[in-house]
């Protein structure tokens, strides 16, 4: 029952990420003044980065601006990365901070928090059963809150654990885990209404 | 029937559940269909994930990025952003009563010097010099307690997910207020100097030692325990010394050594204390750098 649960998290805590980590050889060697080793860390975690930005902030421009802080921010804070997390959960730390401080700087009066929608029970149907039905679900996730949708996307396109995640976003693991269940439960309920619509 | 682990689910879609818990969610898996079900719609919201975050072209690194690259921050440069690093700290001590709280004791512990001296018979130099050496330090204890205590301070939360390490700058935040403390400390024994006639190397060799040395234990032990701790016994070895400090004043110790060296210290001893000061700090800096007040609360957190 509940042990089961406890007992997995235990587990995931467990797993040991900088010392298999490629990309902190690249970081010690930034730290020592090598710039090279930024370079392939750029082309690296770049792509990444550059990706979370802008579903981040809409803006094509302002991501690659941001990037280029993000990557100047490793080059003088390679130093003090002691290797307790990922590089790239580092990185997308910095480029998280980055980003809400420069949305902040643009926009001030349209920032918006949680707008989480309510959580209905969980249906064990599959959400999309046919090909172009993945089609649908692409543009579902489209409309989802932005912390749900980042949520997924640190998870599945960062591959973060649900520890990284939290680390990256600033709120506790449990709150990982309801954003995800959330997120599913706000597509389900957005292909239901496209469903409906269709009918 | 057990629970279904539907946290672990999308994780393992994900791929970033570790081995041991992978193995025991497929062997769930393999017994329950509802788990099976929800499974494959976590799969198809990764690949939808995915398909939607294409990253595009990656730009090149920027002129002024590598522009920076090519040059290490010179000397000054570097004192220049340490020091503005310390003074963007200035918040911290304006922040409530804390620095009118410090003006006022040392300003009271200059008037006790004054007063003391001005009314001592026997010998007005080293009752001068009792003040600023009980007070000093214990001013410093209690800053540095406080400064370790705000780890509620909601920029931490910030703290946590910038490049800048927490240690920087907790270390930032006691550069600053033990040098504003040493500095008012200065002032006034420089104002008791010029009234009482006292010599400045004691006056100011009193409190300086013993500023460098408790600071330093304070901010060891409250990063080792906690801040309360940290001013327990900090306060209490301060006391014990200063009241074995003033017994000596009234009667000679039995001791060879009678802690009244304390107040009229020889430069031997002031280097003593700044050394042994030195390496106690070197200690507190290693413990701050590895960024206890932000870990000790997110561990706190989960």
């Amino acid at each position: 029952m509940m042990g089961y649960n406890i007992l997995m998290e235990r587990r995931s805590d467990l797993i040991s990420w900088s010392a298999d980590d490629p990309d902190l050889s690249l970081v010690r060697a930034i730290a020592r003044g090598d710039a090279r080793s930024l370079e392939e860390l750029y082309s690296h975690q770049g792509p990444g980065i550059l990706a979370y930005l802008f579903n981040r902030l809409g803006d094509r421009e302002l991501a690659e601006e941001i990037l280029q802080d993000v990557m100047l921010a490793v080059w003088q804070g390679a130093g003090r990365f002691r290797g307790k997390s990922r590089v790239r959960t580092w990185m997308l730390s910095i480029a998280r901070y980055k980003a809400i401080n420069a949305w902040q700087r643009s926009a001030p009066a349209t920032m918006q928090f949680s707008d989480e929608l309510p959580d209905p029970a969980p249906d064990p149907s599959n959400l999309a059963t046919q090909g172009d039905a993945l089609k649908e679900l692409s543009d579902a996730l489209l409309q989802l809150p932005d912390h749900q949708r980042e949520t997924l996307e640190l998870v599945f396109n960062h591959q973060l654990s649900c520890k990284e995640a939290a680390q990256v976003m600033g709120v506790s693991p449990g709150t990982v885990k309801s954003r995800l269940h959330r997120a599913k439960a706000s597509l389900r309920k957005l292909l239901d209404s496209q469903e409906d619509h269709h009918a | 029937m057990r629970e279904h682990p539907l946290d672990q689910i999308p994780f393992y879609a994900a791929g970033t559940l570790s081995d041991g818990s992978s193995a025991a969610l497929e062997v769930h898996l393999s017994v329950c269909p509802a788990c099976r079900s929800e499974l494959a719609n976590w799969e198809q919201i990764a690949r939808a994930m995915q398909e939607a975050s294409a990253a595009g072209e990656l730009p090149t690194l920027s002129t002024w990025v590598r522009h920076s690259l090519r040059r290490r921050p010179s000397l000054r440069e570097s004192f220049q952003a340490a020091a503005g690093m310390v003074w963007a700290q200035r918040a911290v001590l304006l922040r409530g009563a804390v620095l009118p709280a410090v003006v006022m004791a040392i300003a009271a512990g200059v008037l006790a010097a004054i007063l003391l001296g001005g009314f001592s018979q026997v010998s007005p130099q080293l009752y001068a010099v009792i003040p600023l050496f009980f007070l000093v330090p214990l001013i410093a204890i209690l800053a540095v307690a406080y400064l370790q205590s705000s780890d509620t301070d909601p920029a931490f939360e910030i703290l946590a997910a910038t490049s800048t390490s927490p240690g920087t700058l907790v270390s930032a935040r006691l550069t600053l207020a033990l040098g504003v403390i040493g500095l008012l400390a200065l002032i006034g024994s420089l104002v008791i100097g010029g009234f009482a006639g006292a010599s400045l190397r004691w006056l100011i060799g009193a409190w300086l030692g013993p500023l460098l040395l408790l600071s330093a234990l304070t901010t060891i032990l409250a990063l080792v325990w906690n801040p309360q701790i940290a001013i327990g016994v900090s306060l209490t070895l301060w006391s014990g010394v200063v009241v074995l400090a003033l017994a000596a004043l009234q009667r000679p110790f039995p001791w060879r050594f009678s802690p009244l060296f304390l107040l009229q210290p020889g430069w031997e001893i002031l280097v003593a204390q700044i050394f042994l000061a030195g390496l106690l700090w070197y200690a507190a800096v290693r413990l701050l750098q590895r960024g206890l007040p932000v870990s000790r609360r997110l561990e706190a957190g989960e």
